[in-house]
C-alpha cells in the first residue's frame, strides 16, 4: 500500500530552520502553529563523547492516526496515497486532536479557529513539485515519496557515508 | 496577469551566490524558492533568503526620506522628498569640508554588501578621504591579510567540493552562509568527509564532527602551533613541496619544538592527545583544506592566529590542488569586474586614514576600524571627523562599547545620515533617514564566496520589481550627493554604473549579462608551477621570497615576529588573575543566530517565533554555581557594562565560558531606543587598547564576565 510521507535523516540536519521557514512562506502558517519544527536532543553525555541530535518534525501521517480517532466530527481523514488531512471546512476547532497526536504537530489556527498541520504540501505535488521543506533544505536531510523506497534508500546512504 | 518567475540571486548577505527564483505577479513578489540550476545551493535557501517576501513588503519598511525636527535622538521627524534631502546633506558635508577638510566626512557600513560598498568607495575616493568606518579589523580583512602574508594572495579557499578533510576553524557555515560554503559542507558531510571543527561551544556542526576541539576563545594560535610540532615531530609534512616551495621551514621547525600538543593543553583547554590527533587526520587526509571563520579573528593575537592557520595547509602541500586549499582560477581581469577599477580611478591616500599606523590594514585594504573612526569623531585623534554617512550600518549594536562610546560619538557629530530598509536605533541619532531598496528592487553584480573556492563567476542579480515607495539604491544616493558637491561619480545611476563596469571588464552590459546565467571558469591547478600567480609571470608565489612564506620578512620588518606564536589575551583567567577574581567566567560573543543577519530582521514574525529572544549559553554546573534555572533572564557583566539575556543552559559550552549572543535589539519595543541597551552585548566590550599590533583587532570574543540572575524575571 502506498504510504506518502516526509522521512527525516537526522544525521544530515544541521538545525538551519530552512524547513521551518521555508513551510511558513508556503503555507502561510500563522504565529504560534509550527507544521515542521526542528527539535534539539541533547547534547547529552555518552561515554567521553557529547550527543547531539535534531530532528525536523512534521506530521508522520500515521498508519492509523490517533488525531482522527479524537475528532468528533471525522474531520481528519486518511487518503489512499497515505496522505492525513484535516478538512478545515468541517472542523469545528475544539482541538481534541491536539493531545491526541503524539508528535505534538497539530496547532490552532487563531484567526481561522480550525486545526491545522503539514498537509504534505498537498498543492505542490499534485503540481509535480517537492514539499516547500524537501526543496529549501540545504542538506537534502527530508526526503518525500513512498516511505518503503525511501528506507531503503536512506540505509544505503547511511552505509556508504559509514564507510 | 500571469505569474512569472525571474531568476535572480539572494543578495542579502555579503558575497556568495544563492540562486533564487522569484514568484512575481502584478508587479509584486509572491513567493520565492532556490534555483536548482545554482551551482553552489542546488536549489536550497536558507531562512533569511526564503523570508525573502517577509521582507520586502513589511510594514515597518523605511518609506520617505525624513528630516529630524527634535532634538538628536528624541525621535521626531518630518517626511521631505529626496531633493530636499540630498540638498540638505550636501550642503552640511560642504559646511563640514570647508570647515576640518575632506578628511572630516566618513561613511560607515557595515557588512560590505556588494552595492553599497562600490558606491560609497568611490565616493570617498572623489570626496578625497579614505574613511570608511566599519569592521576590517575584525572581520574579513584580516583573513585576507594573513593571506597575502603567507602567500602573497588575498584569498586562498577550501575546496569544500572536493576535499577529504575539511577544517571547520571558528565557523558556523551551515548557519551562516549557505552560498559561502554551508551548501558546499552539507554535501560533503553527506558524501562522509572527515570534519575537525575548532569551536569552543557544540554547535551543531561540531556534534556532527570526527573531531571537536573545544577551544578556549583566543587560543587559536596555539592550538595550530601545536598541529604544527606534530607534523613536524612526526615527519607527517610533505618533504618535496615544503623544500621546493616554502620559505623558513628550518626556523619554523625549531620555533615549534617547544609547542607539544601537552604545552598547548592548559592554554587552550583542549586535551593533548586531542589535539594530537587532529593534527594527524589533519595531515594524513588528502587531500585536506581549511575554512576559517571571523571568530579567531577578534584579539590582541589575531596576526600570528592567521599566519599559523595559514601555514599548515602548506606544510602538508595540500595547496592549489583539488580538494585542498586552492586560489582562485578566475582569470584577474574577470575579477576586475567587481569594480575596483571604477573606484580606483581617483587612487585612495591610505597613509591619510585615521588607521594609517596599522600597515597590515592598509594591506587588507581598508584602514578604518570602527574603534578608530568614532575616537576620530570624540576626540579628534589623529584628527577630527564631523560628518558621517551610515550606509547598511547599526554601530549602536555592532560596535566596541556602543554606549558609553559609539554613542557619543555620534551624538557629538555635526551631521548624521543613515540609509537603510528600516529604522533602527543608529537611524534614531540622525539628521536624515533615508529609505533604501531591499536587493531584489536593484540590479546587483554578486561575487562568488570569500570562505570557499567557486569556480563560477560573479553572476548577475537582476531587480524582480520596481523599488516599492521612495526606496533607493546606494549608488543612486551617491550619485546625487557627488553631483550636488561637484564631484565626479562616473555615472549617474546604478544601472549606468553597472554597464559601465561590465563593458569595460566583459565587452557586455548587464542584460547581456544577466543572459549569461551561470559561467563556469576552468579550474586551473597548482598556478605557482604555471606562473598564473606572479605579475612577473613566473612560476612560485606573489610574496618576496616567492614562496609560502612560513618566516615572514615582512611582518619582521614591521617589528613583529616573523614566526607565529601565541599571545595570551590581556583580559582572561591567566591574563589578569585579579580581574578574574571579580569576573570569574570566559565571556565570548557573537555566536550566529540561524535566522538573523547580525543586527537586521528583528521585525520579522517569522523570525522572531524560532528566535524570540537573546540566549545566553551557560554549562548547567556554571548555572547552579550561580542559582541560574533554564529560562531564566541572567546579567552578564563585564568592567564596562552588563546587559540581559535568557539563560539556555547545554554541556555544550565549557563550565568556564559563556556564549552570549550580540546585536539584540527589540523594535516592537518604544522608540527612540526599541530597547537597544537592554541585551546590547556591546555594552561589555571595549574601545581601548591594546589591539592587534598589526591590524588593530579588538578582544570582543575573550573578555571576562560574572552572570547572576535578574530578580524578579526580565
Amino acid at each position: 500500500m502506498t504510504q506518502l510521507a516526509l522521512v527525516v535523516d537526522d544525521e544530515l540536519c544541521f538545525d538551519c530552520k530552512a524547513c521551518e521557514v521555508a513551510c511558513k512562506q508556503e503555507n502561510d502558517v500563522p504565529t504560534g502553529v509550527r507544521w515542521i519544527m526542528v527539535i534539539p536532543v541533547g547534547p547529552k553525555k555518552v561515554g567521553d563523547n557529547l550527543i547531539a541530535r535534531f530532528v525536523p518534525t512534521p506530521c508522520l501521517h500515521c498508519a492509523k492516526p490517533p488525531c482522527a480517532e479524537a475528532c468528533p466530527v471525522d474531520a481528519i481523514k486518511k487518503r489512499g496515497d497515505g496522505i492525513v488531512i484535516i478538512d478545515e471546512g468541517l472542523c469545528i476547532g475544539c482541538g481534541d486532536c491536539i493531545p491526541a497526536c503524539p508528535f505534538s504537530v497539530i496547532g490552532i489556527d487563531p484567526q481561522k479557529n480550525v486545526a491545522q498541520k503539514c498537509t504534505l504540501c498537498l498543492h505542490r505535488i499534485e503540481e509535480g513539485l517537492l514539499p516547500a521543506c524537501v526543496q529549501a533544505c540545504p542538506s537534502q536531510a527530508i526526503y518525500f515519496g513512498d516511505i518503503n523506497e525511501i528506507a531503503s534508500r536512506l540505509r544505503y546512504e547511511r552505509t556508504q557515508r559509514r564507510k | 496577469m500571469e505569474e512569472r518567475i525571474i531568476k535572480t540571486s539572494c543578495g542579502q548577505c555579503p558575497p556568495g551566490i544563492c540562486g533564487m527564483l522569484v514568484h512575481v505577479k502584478d508587479g509584486k513578489m509572491v513567493r520565492v524558492e532556490g534555483d536548482p540550476d545554482c551551482p553552489t545551493t542546488r536549489g536550497s535557501l536558507c531562512p533569511r533568503g526564503l523570508a525573502a517576501v517577509e521582507l520586502v513588503y513589511h510594514p515597518d519598511r523605511l518609506k520617505y526620506p525624513m528630516k529630524r525636527t527634535g532634538q538628536r535622538g528624541e525621535g521626531k521627524w518630518q517626511r521631505i522628498s529626496w531633493d530636499e534631502a540630498i540638498d540638505y546633506i550636501a550642503e552640511n558635508l560642504a559646511k563640514v569640508r570647508k570647515k576640518y577638510g575632506p578628511l572630516a566626512v566618513a561613511v560607515a557600513c557595515g557588512t560590505g554588501r556588494p552595492e553599497p560598498t562600490l558606491a560609497m568607495r568611490r565616493f570617498l575616493n572623489v570626496g578625497g578621504t579614505p574613511n570608511r568606518i566599519g569592521y576590517p579589523h575584525n572581520c574579513l580583512t584580516p583573513r585576507r591579510i594573513g593571506c597575502i602574508i603567507t602567500y602573497g594572495e588575498k584569498f586562498i579557499l577550501p575546496d569544500i567540493n572536493n576535499t577529504s578533510c575539511i577544517v571547520l576553524w571558528g565557523t558556523n557555515i551551515t548557519h551562516t552562509g549557505l552560498g559561502r560554503g554551508g551548501a558546499d559542507y552539507a554535501r560533503a558531510f553527506k558524501r562522509g568527509v572527515k570534519t575537525i571543527c575548532v569551536d569552543p561551544y557544540q554547535t551543531p556542526l561540531a556534534s556532527k564532527a570526527d573531531i571537536w576541539l573545544q577551544v578556549r576563545p583566543h587560543t587559536d594560535a596555539a592550538i595550530a602551533l601545536a598541529w604544527m610540532n606534530v607534523i613536524i615531530a612526526e615527519k607527517l609534512y610533505d618533504k618535496e613541496f615544503v623544500e621546493k616551495w616554502t620559505h623558513g621551514f628550518d626556523q619554523l621547525a625549531q620555533h615549534v619544538k617547544e609547542f607539544t600538543p601537552e604545552w598547548a593543553e592548559p592554554i587552550a583547554w583542549v586535551p593533548a592527545d586531542k589535539i594530537r590527533q587532529a593534527a594527524r587526520m589533519f595531515a594524513t587526509t588528502k587531500p585536506c583544506s581549511i575554512c576559517i571563520g571571523v571568530a579567531v579573528q577578534f584579539g590582541m593575537n589575531t596576526t600570528h592566529t592567521l599566519h599559523a592557520i595559514f601555514s599548515l595547509p602548506a606544510l602538508v602541500g595540500s595547496i592549489d590542488i583539488p580538494g585542498g586549499q586552492v586560489f582562485s582560477s578566475i582569470p584577474r581581469d574577470i575579477l576586475g569586474m567587481f569594480g575596483s577599477e571604477w573606484t580606483s580611478e581617483v587612487p585612495v591616500k591610505w597613509e591619510e586614514s585615521v588607521g594609517a599606523k596599522y600597515p597590515l590594514l592598509i594591506l587588507g585594504g581598508n584602514p578604518s576600524a570602527s574603534h578608530m573612526g568614532w575616537r576620530a569623531v570624540l576626540h579628534g585623534d589623529p584628527y577630527p571627523i564631523r560628518a558621517v554617512l551610515v550606509n547598511a550600518c547599526n554601530p549602536l549594536l555592532g560596535h566596541e562599547n556602543a554606549k558609553g562610546f559609539v554613542r557619543e560619538a555620534l551624538m557629538s557629530l555635526d551631521f548624521i545620515s543613515v540609509m537603510d530598509q528600516f529604522m533602527t536605533p543608529t537611524a534614531e541619532l540622525a539628521d536624515i533617514v533615508l529609505p533604501a531598496t531591499t536587493p531584489f528592487e536593484r540590479d546587483e553584480i554578486h561575487v562568488p564566496s570569500f570562505s570557499s573556492y567557486s569556480p563560477y563567476i560573479p553572476a548577475a542579480s537582476p531587480k524582480v520589481i520596481e523599488p516599492l515607495w521612495e526606496c533607493r539604491n546606494d549608488v543612486d544616493f551617491f550619485a546625487d550627493v557627488c553631483r550636488k558637491l561637484g564631484f565626479d561619480y562616473g555615472a549617474s545611476t546604478n544601472r549606468e554604473l553597472l554597464d559601465k563596469i561590465l563593458l569595460n571588464a566583459r565587452g557586455f552590459n548587464f542584460e547581456g549579462f544577466t543572459e549569461k546565467g551561470w559561467e563556469r571558469v576552468p579550474d586551473r591547478w597548482k598556478k605557482y608551477e604555471t606562473g598564473h600567480l606572479r605579475t612577473d609571470g613566473k612560476p612560485g608565489f606573489n610574496t618576496p621570497s616567492g614562496k609560502v612564506e612560513l618566516y615572514s620578512d615582512y611582518l619582521k620588518s614591521l617589528g613583529m615576529e616573523p614566526l607565529p606564536v601565541h599571545k595570551e589575551p590581556l583580559e582572561s583567567p591567566y591574563g589578569d588573575p585579579e580581574l578574574n577574581k571579580e569576573y570569574p567566567l570566559v565571556l565570548t560573543t557573537g555566536i550566529r543566530s540561524r535566522v538573523f543577519f547580525h543586527s537586521q530582521y528583528r521585525q520579522f514574525r517569522t523570525f522572531r517565533e524560532i528566535h524570540p529572544e537573546p540566549i545566553v549559553r551557560l554549562n548547567p554546573e556554571t548555572a547552579a554555581t550561580h542559582g541560574i534555572k533554564d529560562g531564566d533572564w541572567v546579567y552578564i557583566e563585564s568592567p564596562r557594562g552588563r546587559c540581559k539575556q535568557k539563560a539556555m543552559l547545554t554541556l555544550g559550552i565549557d563550565p568556564r565560558v559563556v556564549l552570549a549572543e550580540h546585536d539584540w535589539w527589540f523594535p516592537e519595543k518604544p522608540a527612540p531606543e526599541y530597547g537597544v541597551w537592554e541585551s546590547n552585548i556591546n555594552m561589555l566590550t571595549s574601545e581601548e587598547p591594546p589591539y592587534d599590533p598589526g591590524i588593530g583587532s579588538t578582544p570582543v570574543r575573550s573578555l571576562l564576565c560574572k552572570v547572576y540572575k535578574v530578580e524578579g524575571g526580565a
